[in-house]
């Protein structure tokens, strides 16, 4: 612990001036850079009753302190766009639940999170190859349009989503339409629980006067078709209506297909808040006891889904912009087929032009025996700075 | 089940229906211009050919609110054509890379290390008094209904003075008292009022820089000082640098090249 703390002290006085000086060198000739700096703790009660977690078999830990350097590096000139993202995390962690009941561990990794090369081959054509978090939609809890990742990243912005491997032809032949063929080659630093299989994706989209939607049309190896859809229309300056949905053309039991549907609604006021609703339906999502839904106990729940239920609901409310240093997001999800709740809380406030403090809480409600959001985790704090330069 | 299952289908079938086609024509275009007096248009036309281009623009943009508790600029690099404009935050440094889509009055937002950008309303404000309709070009002769006030005097020029209500949703502003230089053509000051008529921003417009239009060398605007009158009283300056005409490609404003 002592150590990552020198480190940081250390990072805190040397990385000013340093980055400064990077800056001025790098920015030239359309090289761009921008370096961040996360320093963290987390806080977390596993939960040790769950069946799914009985005495913390999943390993999670109790305390985590973090240390992130996320630097991002791009070059655009003229046909070519090029960008790196490199990782280093140095993380401490205790565990006291479980067989690692006691133990402290402190381990540093270094990655490439995200890179893409991209070639314009005319102005209406572009070719493009990289590791990339792809992702597009209007929802807060889930993206059910994207066929390759559910995980959009917003239940902790802090935390970056993985990048997976894509080739991409795009083609923008005029204002309001473009169509794009995507095909995920590799599932990069992600960790699929089922085995990876390439996936083909057309995705065409339009965007009329105030509304807009996409079509995705894709295919995975061995498997079948799926075809996703989201929209958003504003019906007024301050309403967005907004869906988003997929369905594939195989069955995934006797008497359920393989079918996501969200529709949401976010009505944001003049002073600057914003109010969403969402409901979620999967039409092969999971009501009977939890435990069974895992095909370890016969189940048929795909544990690459983010969410195994088949109705949720969202509420939240958040401001970007209060006093311009302060934002905040609030958001309830309740699962409708059984009684868990999750609660999350984003703050922020901007010390400055380089300096931001912020807490992610998550505060999970329910049955543990049963219920989906609290068979993890009772609750996680995460707590930190951010620099940026 | 089976039929439950298809009875779900075509229920959000007829939502997708009714959030794409019975709520709204698609397709629809936005009613032509208006163009009964010819005079009006043209004055107007000069006047908006110095505060921007149809077939593209990009410039330089800092913003500042003058206020004792905030002295940091919020500086934009924005193209824009017509209506629709893409802004990238260059400072301060907490913004870096923030980047500000509008396309056919839709919003996106995006700023690094979110996974996706996100759609906003047309309602945030860019900073301190400024509209991100601010820092687009203006088309007030064809978004605008014209009517002819008595000439007045700003700055001890003798001036055009309009009143214009808008004709399109597209419109950054409902209603506009704008005063147009008689000897330059250019427009000097604006105030902007609400549906209901009631006066809430005035602006002054300064033009120190030119731009090339075919072989004229043109002024072209330089400043835009923004004073709210009802809220906070304060003023919030817009610096305008290096306009370039350009054409803008289609892909600009596209909302899959938002993220990278």
């Amino acid at each position: 612990m002592n150590k990552i703390c020198t480190i940081f002290i250390f990072f805190l006085i040397t990385m000013c001036p340093a980055v400064e000086t990077l800056h001025a060198a790098a920015n030239f000739h359309g090289l761009s850079t921008r370096f961040n700096l996360l320093a963290y703790g987390v806080k977390s009660d596993p939960e040790t009753e769950s069946i799914v977690n009985n005495n913390n078999q999943s390993n999670l830990t109790s305390s985590q302190a973090c240390l992130a350097l996320r630097p991002d590096f791009e070059y655009e000139y003229d046909w070519i766009y090029l960008s790196i993202k490199p990782r280093w995390t140095l993380t401490y962690e205790k565990w006291t639940e479980g067989a690692n009941n006691g133990e402290t561990d402190t381990s540093n990794e270094f990655y490439i999170n995200e890179w893409l090369a991209r070639f314009m081959i005319t102005d209406e054509l572009f070719v493009s190859y990289g590791q990339e978090n792809l992702q597009w939609g209007p929802s807060f809890m889930i993206s059910p349009s994207n066929p390759f990742i559910q995980d959009n990243g917003r239940d902790n912005p802090m935390l970056e989503v993985d990048g997976l491997y894509y080739g991409r032809l795009a083609w923008i032949p005029h204002y309001n339409w473009s169509a794009s063929l995507i095909v995920n080659t590799d599932e990069g630093r992600h960790e699929f629980d089922n085995d990876f299989k390439e996936k083909y994706a057309l995705k065409v989209d339009y965007t009329g006067y105030q509304k807009y939607f996409s079509l995705i049309l894709s295919h995975e190896q061995s498997g079948g078709e799926e075809l996703g859809l989201f929209a958003g229309w504003w019906v007024s300056e301050a309403v967005l209506l907004y869906g988003e949905g997929s369905a594939a053309n195989e069955t995934v039991s006797d008497d359920s297909m393989d079918m996501d549907l969200l529709a949401g609604v976010s009505i944001s006021f003049k002073m600057g808040p914003v109010l969403a609703f969402e409901y979620y339906y999967n039409e092969n999502g999971f009501t009977g006891p939890f435990h069974e839904a895992f095909s370890f106990w016969g189940g048929t729940a795909n544990t690459d889904d983010m969410l195994f239920r088949k109705n949720y609901g969202l509420i939240q409310l958040s401001d970007s912009n209060i006093g311009e240093c302060f934002g905040y997001v609030l958001r309830w999800t309740q699962n409708f087929d059984d009684s868990s709740s999750r609660f999350l809380s984003i703050l922020e406030y901007e010390i400055n032009n380089n300096y931001k403090l912020f807490y992610v809480g998550e505060i999970n409600d329910g049955n543990p025996n049963n219920d989906e959001f609290v068979s993890m985790n009772n609750y996680s704090i995460f707590l930190g700075i951010e620099l940026t330069y | 089940m089976e039929c439950k299952a298809r009875g779900m289908v075509i229920a959000w079938v007829i939502f997708f229906t009714i959030l794409f086609v019975f709520c709204g024509s698609v397709f629809s275009d936005e009613p032509e211009a208006d163009s009964r007096n010819f005079s009006i248009k043209k004055i107007l036309k000069k006047a908006d050919e110095a505060r921007g281009n149809r077939e593209g623009i990009s410039w330089k943009v800092s913003i500042a609110v003058l206020d004792s508790t905030n002295n940091s600029d919020m500086v934009f690099n924005v193209n824009a054509k017509g209506y629709d404009l893409l802004a990238e935050s260059l400072a301060p440094a907490k913004d870096k890379g923030n980047k500000i889509l509008m396309v056919n009055g839709n919003m996106w937002f995006y700023k690094p290390g979110l996974s996706k950008p996100v759609p906003i309303s047309q309602r945030q404000k860019l900073s301190g008094n400024a509209a991100y309709g601010d820092i687009a070009a203006t088309n007030y002769e064809e978004d605008y209904e014209a009517t002819v006030m008595p000439d007045e005097t700003i700055n001890q020029e003798l001036c055009h003075v309009f009143f214009l209500k808008a004709k399109t949703n597209r419109a950054t502003y409902d209603q506009i008292k704008y005063w147009i230089s008689k000897p330059t053509g250019l427009g000097l000051k604006a105030e902007y009022y609400t549906v209901s008529g009631k006066k809430f921003k005035v602006a002054e417009m300064t033009y120190e820089n030119h731009v090339q239009v075919g072989d004229q060398i043109q002024p072209f605007i330089s400043e835009i000082r923004i004073d709210d009158v009802v809220m906070t009283r304060k003023i919030t300056v817009l610096t305008l640098e290096n306009p370039k005409m350009k054409k803008i490609s289609n892909y600009i404003f596209n909302r899959n090249m938002l993220k990278n």
